[in-house]
């Protein structure tokens, strides 16, 4: 550890360094231990590479999403040392806004002729509701609290997650709303062998479906059965991300808010509106969480919205945002895919319930901050940031 | 004219109006009587809507004078109700439905025919919009008239805008609370403690009798009341329409005294006369604190005598008057019972306390008896709630960290009572009978709830201070996320197959025996199964007053003081020498020792436990009762407990609206009362401390 890091070690007197290195102990053992049924699950043959590789594409795919969502804590944490908690919601509007959109498309019939303009036109509305709950929120609940005691904001979030919540709950109803099915064909000149179906006694060929479909795949011998909306939604969350990496380095906006980061008062003095870099800060994060909102639901076997599906996302990007290292960017993106694969592959290869797949991410969470508190990519945090 | 807030502030009202009224609120509510046939409950919320805002623009406009506030505010209810007609219109010509399913109260349902259109639905063929031009009036007159309540006295404001409240809270639950008492008893309780008041006030200014005496007085007061109701009982007065017995339901009280009860009603009585000679010098808040009581029960008895009347008008204005008086005037009396308290010897004031103490906790432990079930279940939750919140308090008020699993804690004490009081492999030799009636027969749990709750209060302490183990060193949000992970994972636990066989899965465990008082070695007939929530009372208010005393001396010690350090900073404390890790683990420790009681007495009460009990919601209510009442004082979290789970308990109908209500409370609260309602009161200095003070002072002056 660097020397400022030691700045947040615990310091009880006593008993304090004594538990300093048994908790290591601990948290070690129970490493080796996971390691341990985990190789023996391999060598007992109950965990086959077919399964990983599958399990793997699949939670890269998750995880990105849990970046996206990932990167509104950091981004929000990074300039005023508070979880967004309701960040959460923030996406569930995203989910809503995007199934009302593409359910007006599916019954007007535009989903089935202009697919790709209305999946866009989809992203659009999805992200600008997400971006207008996360600038009211800021608003209205976090604006009034910006120099208040740091219980007070947070307890704040959690109140405006629970009124959230409890409004889409009452406003658009408490049953799951199912996505729309998509199909997206492209390329029949190519993929000639899939989705045929017979029409007229013509046999026709579509192409591949990109959205809905899942095709059977032979990769260095081992048959698999993957969906290619895995990789859209993987590639495409990373563009987006790239897209954000960019901003916030090379426009001038984006060195506001790394300057807003680093030091509030000093970058007012420099004549940087404080209070619109902060609105920009929750702009960016809702329009993430929006738009990984739209990815999540167009993943088949994902698409049900309800009230309530963005709080356990948000709790487990906000874990991926620890795990990377809060206040850090690539650190958001890394530990949401490592959250994502380590969720996916995890159940299976320790040979527990897929019920406790929750238990996983916490249990990681844990064990992180048992080992690295600042996260993998941590910076090195000052006492006023921890 | 037109103050420049009006318009804006009517519009940015609009935004949360119209949210709510695309929830369906005023359908939810349409079919609810607050005053039976004459207010509905979507009326009052429009009120309240329109209310506030006109309140809101008044402030803004008061000091133009009485007729520009007026038609400023007016013009904000006229505002809104624009807005809401458009609203209603534009939902009458498009199907909103699909989108916002509960708009309507059914399938077929939309705002037309609401309280939006006074319950005249619009007709756009004939041109009939009478409906939203009775709402407009409304709201303009309402909003009018509101705002001329700025020109009363605050004090007198205050006064009647909690009375009225109060009023329409006690209106909403009648169904629950008509029981309670009748009228001839609330008046027969007033008499006597309102003659041993005024004769003790007489006594004060015109006699030198000692304060004793003034109590004596007061005690032979009470004698005489009750020896003249048990001659007019012997007359025939408690029979149905007779003096006693009034136009409610059979007197609670007053019956006794004609049965083997009598010797009980005769002290009740001294006892009362007594306290209405003591409460003219005690203590402010013991006099205002049983003056209030008494309005309650009298307004109880008024809505019980008027329950079956045809003008509900009378009991409505029957219970505001009482209400509005109590509040006007026993703060006023209490502040010069307080003078006149001061003024006695430390002796009297030391036995007046013990005798207030006293007689409360009589009346607390007497009360099931007059409560009913589904009261006392309402107390029994509070009180649950309340432990809990204490408890929690120890964390978040005191220490300053703050836990969202709490419910772990909770559930580990309610699956310890689970697991060993229910029939297991241990007490049925190894193997469980086939069916589930022989299980009950043959087998019983490995201990009884009494040997059973030390054991869960002491491992969820000890699970509790485990896990603060490796979370010691996080701070505010961090600890926030990994306790909420903490409370997800136990929840995900006892869900799971993998552990069905211990802690029975999603089925939970059934059949937890209810603890069971066996006096037999007394008294054959004094044993008794607590199973009835009014005796499972009982169980609860232990827990609460053993809560309340263990966390009240743990605050006050050396330890409560390392903790409220730790909480204001860390890095300091640390420096003046407390350990953090040894107070931070006790914290942890004590908080959720508490949560495991109160898990214990849950699952005894209910007589089962179920996984869905055990939901980040607890944790949720938990904290909004603290922090709503007081973070940090334990009045505040019995406040907060009343308030959010009392209530919410009561007013059955408004289930719908209460967890957005706890959320948008939370953000109110933290907002604008960052301290609650009831702030712990700030640490007395010690003498010593004082001397230490006053001598530095000097020392700095000399210099």
């Amino acid at each position: 550890m660097s020397k400022g890091s030691r700045a947040v070690r615990f310091r009880g007197g006593g008993l304090g360094l004594f538990i300093q290195s048994p908790l290591h102990i601990v948290g070690t053992a129970f490493l080796l231990f996971l390691v341990y049924v985990a190789v023996s699950n391999i060598a007992a043959g109950d965990y086959t590479l077919r399964q990983f590789l599958q399990n793997l594409i699949f939670g890269l795919a998750q995880g990105s999403i849990y970046s996206l969502i990932a990167l509104g804590y950091t981004l929000v944490y990074g300039i005023l040392f508070m979880i967004n908690f309701a960040h959460g919601e923030v996406f569930t509007a995203g989910a809503y806004s995007g199934f009302f959109t593409m359910y007006t498309f599916a019954q007007s019939g535009f989903l089935q002729e202009n697919t790709l303009i209305a999946i866009l036109l989809t992203f659009l509305s999805g992200t600008i509701a997400s971006v207008m709950v996360a600038v009211a929120l800021e608003r209205v609940a976090y604006r009034p609290l910006r120099n208040a005691p740091r219980l007070v904001p947070l307890i704040t979030a959690i109140g405006a997650s629970i009124t959230l919540q409890q409004l889409y709950l009452r406003l658009f109803g408490a049953s799951a709303r199912r996505f729309p099915d998509i199909n997206l064909y492209i390329l029949p000149d190519v993929f000639t062998d899939l989705e045929c179906r017979v029409v007229d006694g013509v046999e026709q060929c579509l192409g591949m479906d990109i959205i809905g479909g899942i095709y059977p795949v032979e990769i260095f011998g081992i048959a698999l059965r993957l969906r290619p909306i895995s990789f859209i939604v993987f590639f495409g969350a990373l563009f987006i991300m790239w897209a954000l990496w960019m901003f916030i380095q090379k426009t001038k906006t984006g060195r506001a808010m790394r300057a807003v980061a680093e030091d509030k008062s000093t970058s007012a003095l420099m004549g940087i509106n404080v209070d619109r870099v902060i609105v920009t800060t929750f702009i960016l994060g809702g329009a993430l969480a929006g738009a990984g909102a739209v990815l999540f639901v167009i993943i088949p076997g994902n698409g049900q919205v309800n009230p309530l599906m963005g709080f356990f996302p948000g709790i487990k990007a906000f874990t991926a945002a620890v795990i990377g290292g809060i206040g850090n960017v690539p650190g958001a993106m890394f530990g949401g895919l490592f959250l994502g694969v380590a969720e996916s592959v995890g159940p299976s290869l320790l040979g527990i319930s897929n019920q406790l797949r929750d238990v996983i991410s916490f249990g990681l969470l844990v064990l992180v901050l048992i080992f690295r508190p600042t996260g993998f990519f941590g910076e090195v945090l000052s006492e006023k940031k921890v | 004219m037109i103050h420049r807030t009006t318009i804006p502030y009517s519009l940015y009202a609009c935004i949360p109006i119209v949210i709510l009224t695309l929830t369906g609120i005023f359908a939810t509510f349409g079919g609810r009587d607050v005053i039976r046939g004459e207010l509905n409950l979507s009326t009052l919320t429009l009120a309240a809507m329109v209310g506030i805002t006109a309140y809101l623009v008044g402030v803004q406009a008061r000091e133009r004078g009485l007729a520009l506030t007026v038609l400023n505010a007016a013009l904000s209810g006229l505002i809104i109700a624009l807005v809401l007609s458009a609203l209603v219109l534009f939902e009458a010509q498009n199907d909103l439905r699909f989108v916002f399913q509960n708009i309507g109260r059914s399938a077929g349902g939309n705002l037309s025919g609401s309280v939006l259109t006074a319950g005249r639905p619009i007709n756009a063929e004939t041109g009939d919009y009478r409906g939203l031009l009775e709402m407009a009036a409304f709201c303009v007159t309402w909003a009018g008239f509101i705002s001329t309540t700025l020109f009363l006295p605050r004090r007198l404001r205050e006064v009647i805008f909690v009375a009225a409240m109060l009023t329409l809270t006690i209106s909403l639950s009648q169904g629950q609370v008509n029981n309670i008492i009748t009228l001839p008893d609330a008046l027969a309780l007033t008499l006597v403690l309102v003659l041993g008041y005024v004769a003790a006030v007489w006594a004060e200014a015109n006699t030198g009798l000692s304060a004793t005496a003034k109590a004596g007085i007061g005690a032979g007061l009470g004698l005489a009341v009750a020896v003249g109701i048990w001659l007019i009982a012997g007359a025939g007065g408690l029979e149905r329409g007779g003096v006693l017995y009034g136009q409610g339901t059979q007197p609670v009280i007053l019956s006794m005294v004609e049965d083997s009860r009598i010797v009980g009603f005769f002290i009740a009585m001294i006892l009362a006369g007594a306290l209405g000679a003591v409460l003219s010098r005690s203590s402010g808040q013991a006099h205002d604190a049983f003056w209030y009581l008494l309005a309650g029960l009298l307004a109880l008895g008024i809505i019980n005598s008027q329950r079956r009347a045809d003008n509900v008008w009378i009991a409505v204005i029957g219970v505001f008057s009482v209400l509005a008086l109590a509040l006007y005037f026993v703060p006023l009396l209490g502040k010069r019972a307080q003078t006149a308290f001061e003024r006695t010897p430390p002796k009297f004031q030391r036995n007046a306390q013990w005798f207030a103490t006293g007689t409360a906790m009589a009346i607390l432990f007497l009360a099931p008896q007059f409560m009913g079930l589904y009261v006392s279940n309402v107390f029994n939750q509070i009180a649950l709630y309340a432990v809990m919140g204490i408890g929690l308090n120890v964390m978040i008020g005191y220490t300053g960290l703050l836990d969202l699993g709490y419910v772990a804690s909770f559930a580990i004490g309610a699956y310890t009572l689970g697991v060993l009081t229910t029939p297991s492999l241990v007490t049925c030799g190894g193997s469980l009978p086939e069916t589930a009636a022989d299980v009950a027969t043959q087998c019983t749990g490995i201990m009884t709830f009494w040997e059973a709750w030390p054991i869960c209060v002491l491992f969820s302490g000890l699970t509790g201070t485990l896990l603060g183990i490796p979370v010691l060193r996080l701070r505010g949000d961090y600890l926030a996320i990994v306790t909420l992970g903490f409370g997800e994972i136990t929840n995900r636990v006892i869900l799971s197959n993998d552990f069905r066989d211990l802690l029975g899965g999603a089925q939970g465990i059934a059949g937890i025996p209810s603890p069971v008082i066996d006096l037999g070695m007394f008294n054959s007939a004094w044993t008794t199964t607590l199973s009835r929530s009014n005796d499972m009372y009982y169980l609860f208010l232990f827990s609460v007053i053993i809560t309340m005393f263990v966390v009240y001396q743990l605050a006050n010690s050396r330890t409560g003081r390392a903790w409220r350090a730790i909480k204001a900073d860390e890095d300091v404390a640390q420096a003046m020498g407390i350990n953090l890790m040894n107070n931070k683990l006790l914290a942890f420790g004590v908080s959720s020792a508490f949560a495991g009681l109160g898990g214990a007495v849950f699952g005894a009460s209910v007589q089962g436990i179920f996984p869905r009990s055990f939901t980040l919601l607890v944790s949720i209510n938990v904290l909004s009762l603290i922090i709503i009442g007081g973070m940090g004082s334990i009045p505040g979290v019995i406040l907060g407990a009343f308030i959010l789970i009392g209530l919410p308990e009561l007013l059955r109908e408004l289930d719908a609206y209460r967890l957005l209500t706890f959320g948008a409370l939370l953000v109110v609260v933290m907002i604008v009362k960052p301290e609650g309602l009831l702030p712990p009161k700030p640490p007395e200095l010690s003498e010593a401390g004082e001397a230490a003070r006053r001598s530095s002072n000097m020392t700095k002056e000399a210099a």
